[in-house]
């Protein structure tokens, strides 16, 4: 199941309130913000994961993804100013 | 599999490797039409009558034209984002190039310079001539703009350029380098 980080109705970033231990039951209530890395979309989070797994390199994931190296890069880039963005909202 | 986004932007999906081979591949090809055709290359996009008939000149020309535009918007590029690199740039003049074979050839067929003479010296032109300057504009308009297209897609995917802003500035620095490198290519007069 997919972690829903967007209100469905606003499209306002979403808080977490609740958690459960899955062991013995205990419930915790508060109101906490998603740690960065899950503020960004399924597939930004894939595209670090990807990037952590080629050791670092874009050329390595251009190839897997079968895109040019200065596509990739571009993503990267991009993805770099919104984390920055998200980074200086918080 | 082959799209209309990798037909107008190849940038996106081939190696800077595959584009360079392509390209140099056509730049050659290019050059020796533009021989035979007796057409020199003096700026991206621009084809005038080569006088001295030789294959060293064509080259040298359409070499110039291509190092010309790439120094430009190589530095064009670096200013919009220092991590443009030179090979980029490169394939993007190179591959926004392919497609000049077609027009060399029309004007070689047409034989443009004849009609083009006529209408200089406001000699009357014939019904069949303003034909074959159609035909001619039909046949090679559509591989200007695609040529265009891909400078700038070519361009772009280098230079990670969004804004309007800069994508302005490149057109105006486009086409101020046109006439620049065609004047510096009058004064080799080779």
């Amino acid at each position: 199941m997919k972690l829903p980080i967007f209100c469905p109705s606003c499209d306002s970033s979403l808080n977490v309130s609740q958690m459960k231990c899955g062991q013995c039951e205990t419930t915790v209530n508060g109101n906490y913000d998603l740690p960065l890395y899950l503020k960004l979309s399924h597939e930004e989070q894939d595209f670090i994961l990807n990037f952590f797994l080629s050791s670092g390199s874009i050329k390595e994931m251009s190839k897997q993804a079968e895109l040019s190296y200065p596509t990739m890069r571009n993503k990267m880039d991009d993805l770099i100013e919104k984390i920055n963005q998200l980074k200086k909202s918080v | 599999m082959m799209n209309w986004k990798i037909i107008f932007n190849p940038f996106l999906k081939f190696t800077e490797r595959q584009l360079l081979i392509f390209g140099l591949l056509f730049f050659f090809i290019n050059g020796f039409i533009g021989y035979y055709a007796g057409i020199k290359m003096d700026s991206i996009f621009h084809f005038s009558p080569l006088k001295n008939s030789d294959l060293a000149i064509a080259f040298f020309y359409c070499g110039f034209s291509v190092v010309f535009a790439v120094i430009v918007l190589f530095i064009l590029g670096i200013i919009f984002n220092n991590k443009t690199r030179l090979i980029d740039i490169l394939n993007a003049v190179l591959i926004s190039q392919v497609f000049n074979f077609p027009i060399l050839l029309a004007t070689k067929l047409i034989d443009l310079e004849k009609i083009t003479g006529k209408a200089m010296q406001n000699l009357h032109l014939e019904f069949t001539d303003l034909i074959l300057l159609l035909v001619f504009i039909g046949i090679t308009l559509p591989f200007i703009i695609y040529g265009i297209v891909l400078l700038y897609n070519g361009f772009r995917t280098a230079t990670n350029i969004k804004s309007w802003k800069e994508i302005a500035i490149f057109a105006v620095v486009l086409f101020i380098l046109l006439p620049i490198c065609q004047s510096i290519s009058y004064i080799f007069r080779l």
